[in-house]
């Protein structure tokens, strides 16, 4: 079974904002010139978290596809689901009522709520998903970073570069202890 | 309090404000308020029960940001059997409906009666123990329903508790003898000692949700998680401390317990005071659903994420 993960090198990671800008332009360029009020940020579906007197300096956070997502579990219609032939977590438009029961139920505060559709926006978008699913590539936030920082793939597979990354570094996954299964490998600083 | 620079109110996020505190108001006000009407079975606790829930299904609706596309969702999600009859929100959608059907039937019975013979039947029903048993039993459910939507979205630390659920009850409760309160002294047809018995069950009632709510920002404070604990400051003396301790505890709680207590003791029944007490204890109610929502905060992962 095919289990797509993301993960982040904070070692490597030089804070440019490539993935930011780059995951606003394939996924939300609807929004080039708006707010992603929820997050007072721009409309992008990764947020940056500096930190004070911890190891990383700065952490990226995005959607986390958590393997026990309480997004899904909280969604009425099944709007939030788990794409059982990858493992990640989508959302359905045409389902979508608006609640935002997903929103106050991620941990993560990974969702943001889109300002003219209110559908509850978060990684991965559409354009991200096609270049995932139809043509096997990667997502932007991935191919665009210059410090390859970046990785995604499937870690059922032992031969993905995620995997082999995952197996040869120290990472951790955030707030593991709510139990969701975060498919979010932040690579920590040697 | 500690300078935290991710930190994100839902309220700012997901939007969760008055429009949802006045819903989950109305909700405990209909379900309570069901619960009280087995014993109070007065036409005008029914119309205004029937009103709450109708209301509390409008702002509900209101708070959406795809109302329009509830219909289409609803039959798509139940036809292709991807309705989640484990989520809250779906679980309260179905009570709330079920209970507007309730009520509508008693109301029916109470405008209506045996007027149309070939439906006198409901009205029949409507009459009966057993149904106004199912009643109440329904109206206990959508009000702890509105206490586990909040305490089950996992992203908020200070909902996550179970003196969420237990605090709706006991301040829909409130909400519920209030109703009474003020219905009775309007028609003005209870005889004293029924009022002063209420008045008593509302002021038992007070003290216990003194206490819960009490005790509520104090675990909060001192065992929750650090976005737990936050919430818990920003309740008892951050931004929102004056209306919690004025709206809340003060015009809520205290104001209706002093004039429970001068009512007992004195058996005298001013009938502006106890108003204004069952009026103040309502408007208490609504601004606890405020507070507690909009004092919501999520982890912040900066601190806590690497636990």
């Amino acid at each position: 079974m095919t289990r797509y993960a993301h993960l982040w090198d904070a070692g490597k990671c030089i804070g440019c904002g490539a993935c930011i800008i780059e995951c606003i332009s394939a996924n939300h360029s609807d929004l080039m010139e708006g707010d992603n009020k929820s997050w007072e940020w721009v409309p992008s579906n990764i947020r940056r978290i500096e930190i004070e007197g911890l190891t990383p300096k700065i952490l990226l956070l995005q959607c986390q596809h958590c393997e026990n997502p309480p997004c899904v579990h909280a969604c009425p219609t099944g709007a939030s689901y788990i794409d059982k032939s990858n493992g990640l977590v989508k959302i359905d438009p045409s389902k979508c009522i608006g609640c935002r029961y997903c929103v106050t139920s991620c941990p993560y505060n990974a969702r943001w709520v889109h300002p003219v559709t209110g559908l509850p926006e978060k990684c991965m978008g559409e354009t991200c998903l096609f270049i995932v699913e139809k043509l096997g590539g990667k997502p932007v936030c991935v191919s665009v970073c210059p410090a390859e920082a970046r990785d995604f793939g499937d870690i059922d597979d032992p031969n993905s570069s995620i995997s082999k990354r995952l197996r040869s570094s120290r990472y951790i996954r955030l707030l593991e202890n709510k139990g969701t299964g975060p498919k979010f490998f932040v690579v920590m600083e040697p | 309090m500690t300078p935290i620079n991710d930190l994100y109110t839902q309220l700012q996020v997901a939007g969760w404000g008055w429009l949802i505190a006045i819903f989950l108001w109305l909700a405990g006000i209909a379900g309570m308020g069901s619960v009280a009407y087995y014993w109070v079975r007065r036409t005008s606790l029914a119309i205004t029960l029937l009103v709450a829930i109708i209301l509390a299904l409008i702002f509900v609706v209101s708070d959406l940001t795809r109302p329009w596309n509830v219909p289409h969702a609803m039959l798509t999600a139940l036809f292709t059997g991807t309705y989640n009859w484990f989520s809250w929100m779906a679980i309260g959608i179905m009570l709330l409906v079920i209970q507007l059907i309730l009520l509508l039937i008693i109301v029916y019975k109470h405008l209506i009666g045996h007027r149309i013979k070939w439906l006198k039947w409901i009205s029949d029903i409507a009459s009966s123990n057993i149904y106004l048993l199912i009643t109440a039993f329904f109206g206990f459910l959508v009000t702890i329903y509105s206490g586990f939507l909040i305490s089950q979205a996992s992203g908020i630390p200070l909902w996550n508790t179970p003196l969420i659920p237990i605090l709706w009850i006991i301040s829909a409760s409130i909400c519920a003898v209030a109703l009474v309160e003020i219905i009775s002294v309007l028609s003005g047809d209870l005889h004293d000692e029924k009022l002063l018995n209420t008045t008593k069950i509302g002021f038992s009632i007070d003290v216990f949700e003194l206490f819960v709510v009490l005790s509520f920002i104090y675990v909060m404070l001192t065992v929750g998680t650090i976005g737990a604990a936050i919430g818990a400051e920003i309740i008892y003396r951050g931004e929102l401390a004056a209306l919690t301790w004025i709206g809340v505890i003060g015009l809520g709680i205290i104001y209706p317990l002093i004039i429970g207590l001068y009512t007992i003791t004195t058996k005298r029944h001013d009938k502006a005071l106890i108003i204004s007490a069952a009026l103040l204890a309502l408007i208490g109610a609504l601004i606890l659903r405020y507070v507690i929502l909009a004092a919501g905060v999520y982890e912040p992962l900066s601190i806590s994420g690497f636990s």
